[in-house]
């Protein structure tokens, strides 16, 4: 984590999945709270480059804001009823959908694990 | 980053070099969710992209309409009774700019001020906006810039999409269904019906403030990825009824009325195609073709004005980099064969013209993200065939555009000469809504010659871009010149009864536009984006009084905005929710001198939007145009003895319609694969 310009703003990266263009509009939408100066998603590395004002906004308010749209955050997975709402197209966790979208690494929640099950992932992925 | 806040941001394009010419916008749009306007920071040419996002902020319902959020492009009414717009750039009538739909030249000759109200904005993905002449492969036209718009493609993840809008009487409806065949085929059919059925007179002079009309517009379009190969196709046909001027139209009464009806159909083939050669880098070749015909009846009154047109196009351009992709050479051949047959104005102003033209272009980037120095020089030589009067001739086209980039600053710069042929008729359509006699200046009907304008062009701009506090800031500033050596013009001015037409060179008085423009943006709220413009543009014509002395003089245009001021707030919020806010300010503008008052008053229009988006309902918009309810009052003189005063609908200056209450709703229809 490094910090801003002035003390008050944090500039951090956070991983998120997803597969498409429509996922990246999600993603930074989510993220977008009053406070943050900038979310920028990347659909390659799924890297979510945040800057916010730490006294407006806090790094788990945004987590929150992306799961609840239907994202996983890394360690902080979507629940069942956030990811249902997610389109069709944008079915991430699914593994026919990430290999149409030339996706290889697993995905970072798989469908029907439950949040409690949920492993910690760590260091299985690479980009 | 995020949907409409980021106007601004420079989109990942790509770069001249990487595609083949004829798709490479194509390719540009194609990156997903680019928003509002944008100024090219890589392209050497002055570009500004006007994505969908953009083009939803306002009303928009044709591309005579997509620019009310643009200060580059002011849009007027060429008269009070056809409901024609027209758009200026650098200061000088649509007709002067190039209109490509996806690099394929589409309207000029007859649909040139027409051809606007025949593109849907429903049907449009982007809108790429080149002030000053382009690259020379597209001709050697383009005086005040090239207006390139894309068509939603076939390719797409929208399985359909429909639009329907409702204003003052006026009812739109927009569907387009797309198929996928197969990995490499896909096609699409495009629907746009428009109606406006009610007569509206919200002036009381007895005269409808817009046209009551009819528009069904069709068009079915294919494309195909191979792997060495690109292909698109399309066929579209355009057919509009209007009726316009008195109120009374179709009832009986006891004076005789003035109306105004026209008819119009249009159909449209065109195809481009694009392979990749072994050897070299990028080596292709692209064909391009078009094939035009329109009819068109109309009357104004007591005059007739009837038109067919038959155009031919086609261009041939090969491309290939020369030892690597930093320089690349264009070069190619075309022809463009335009044959029309009009009645107008008692005489004819019929032309058959062929140009076949040979060209070369080079440039040179020297880094792929834009940075350093990129230049694109061009030449092409055309000749010029009027197989009716006999002019011909042989027309050297050199171009050149040069861009230095520095960190947030680029730099770029243009020395260009163009020519085009005017056509007589349908790029002054608005002047024929008049008891004007027309006087042709030194030319009778047996010796009418054919109106080749040319001009030279430069143009100067530098753009900043930064980002400040993680948001980007952009100012821009832009200076064009373009100098007429022989231009075609109306003059209003000598008596209130004619107008006098003139063509040719004014021995030393040189027409003129210059345009300045500065303007910037920035998110300086959250989630709300501030854009601000200031233009100013000097515009000169010769006096026509004068052109029998040994120098004659030049003297302001009539009917442009010296002055314009452009403001916009747009806000978007987390949950769709969208508002828009626009203002323009336009200073006084000069009128004829005879029989007006010296210039007409300034006024602002301001215009805004709320609009909401869901998933399960689409997006949904209410708008208002012209909040402020600033009307030209008088929009026709003389109208109560129409066929004997001094009649005269064609000095539009302003609105012609108070504030208007609009509302719409969008669909998109998602493949679900």
């Amino acid at each position: 984590m490094a910090l801003g310009a002035q003390n008050k703003f944090t500039e951090t990266t956070i991983e998120v999945d997803g597969l498409c263009g429509m996922c990246e509009e999600r993603i930074e939408n989510a993220a977008y709270l009053p406070g943050v100066k900038k979310a920028d998603w990347d659909r390659e590395t799924h890297q979510l480059a945040l800057a916010f004002r730490n006294d407006k906004v806090t790094e788990e308010e945004i987590i929150a804001s992306i799961n609840e749209v239907g994202h996983d955050v890394k360690d902080h997975p979507a629940t069942d009823e956030q990811y249902a709402n997610i389109h069709g197209c944008c079915k991430f966790r699914d593994a026919e959908q990430r290999k149409a979208h030339g996706l290889t690494e697993e995905p970072l929640c798989k469908p029907g694990e439950t949040h409690e099950e949920h492993p910690a992932h760590g260091d299985k992925r690479k980009h | 980053m995020i949907g409409l806040l980021t106007a601004g941001t420079i989109n990942a394009q790509v770069v001249d070099t990487s595609a083949i010419e004829l798709f490479e916008t194509l390719e540009e749009v194609q990156v997903d969710m680019d928003p509002g306007i944008s100024l090219s920071k890589k392209s050497v040419l002055s570009k500004e992209l006007i994505s969908e996002v953009e083009l939803r902020k306002a009303a928009c319902c044709d591309l005579s309409e997509s620019f009310e959020t643009n200060a580059s492009i002011s849009a007027s009414y060429t008269d009070a009774v056809t409901g024609t717009r027209q758009i200026k750039l650098l200061g000088l009538e649509g007709p002067y700019a190039l209109y490509t739909r996806g690099n394929l030249q589409t309207m000029g000759g007859l649909s040139s001020v027409l051809g606007l109200a025949l593109i849907p904005g429903a049907w449009i993905q982007s809108i790429q906006l080149s002030k000053g002449p382009g690259s020379i492969v597209n001709g050697a036209s383009a005086m005040s810039g090239q207006i390139n718009y894309e068509l939603r493609p076939s390719f797409t993840k929208e399985k359909a999409h429909f639009n329907l809008f409702a204003g003052p009487g006026r009812f739109e409806q927009n569907a387009i269904y797309t198929w996928k065949q197969s990995p490499r085929w896909s096609s699409n059919a495009m629907v746009h019906g428009r109606q406006q059925l009610f007569r509206w007179d919200g002036n009381n002079d007895g005269y409808l403030d817009a046209p009551l009309s009819n528009h069904v517009f069709v068009q079915n379009a294919w494309q195909h990825n191979g792997k060495n190969s690109e292909a698109q196709f399309g066929i579209k046909a355009s057919y509009i009824k209007n009726i316009g001027g008195s109120t009374l139209y179709g009832y009986p009464t006891l004076v005789p009325i003035w109306s105004h009806e026209l008819k119009t159909n249009r159909y449209e083939l065109w195809a481009k195609r694009g392979y990749f050669l072994d050897g070299g880098i990028n080596r292709s070749i692209g064909t391009q073709l078009a094939a035009n015909y329109q009819e068109l009846e109309s009357y104004f009154g007591t005059r007739t004005f009837n038109a067919q047109e038959r155009n031919l196009y086609g261009n041939l351009i090969f491309q290939d980099n020369i030892r690597d992709t930093r320089y690349t050479l264009k070069a190619g051949l075309d022809y463009n064969w335009r044959n029309l047959d009009q009645e107008i104005w008692g005489r004819t102003g019929d032309y058959n013209i062929l140009t076949t033209g040979a060209y070369a272009e080079y440039s040179y980037v020297a880094s792929p993200d834009g940075e350093g120095l990129s230049l694109i020089l061009g030449q092409r030589l055309d000749y010029l065939q009027d197989f009716d009067g006999g002019s011909k001739g042989f027309y050297p086209v050199p171009r050149a555009h040069l861009k230095y980039t520095a960190g947030p600053w680029s730099f770029r710069s243009q020395l260009s000469y163009s020519y085009r042929v005017a056509t007589l008729g349908s790029e002054y359509m608005g002047y024929m809504a008049n008891n004007r006699s027309f006087e042709f200046y030194n030319e009778t009907q047996e010796s009418f010659e054919l109106p080749v304008e040319d001009a030279i062009t430069t143009g100067q701009s530098i753009i900043f871009t930064k980002d400040v506090f993680f948001k980007e800031l952009q100012f821009y500033f832009d200076v064009y010149k373009t100098l007429f050596m022989n231009k075609a013009v109306f003059d209003f001015d000598n008596t209130l009864d004619s107008a006098t037409y003139y063509y040719g060179y004014a021995n030393g008085a040189m027409p003129y536009s210059t345009s300045i423009q500065v303007g910037g943006q920035y998110e300086l709220i959250h989630r709300t984006m501030f854009k601000f413009a200031y233009r100013y543009q000097d515009v000169k014509q010769v006096n026509t009084a004068t052109l029998g002395e040994y120098e004659p003089v030049l003297e302001e245009a009539i009917l442009y905005v010296p002055h314009l001021i452009y403001g916009g707030v747009s806000y978007s919020g987390r949950k769709g929710l969208g508002f828009e806010l626009n203002a323009t300010y336009n200073s006084s503008q000069r009128l004829p001198t005879a029989g007006y008052a010296e210039r007409s008053p300034a006024f602002t229009i301001l215009n805004a939007q709320f609009s909401k988006e869901g998933r399960a309902y689409g997006q949904i918009y209410v708008g208002f145009q012209n909040l402020l309810n600033v009307r030209q009052l008088d929009p026709i003189v003389g109208g109560d003895l129409p066929f004997d005063g001094n009649f005269d609908a064609s000095i539009v200056w302003g609105p012609i319609m108070g504030r208007q209450v609009y509302a719409g709703w969008r669909y998109d229809l998602r493949f679900q694969e």
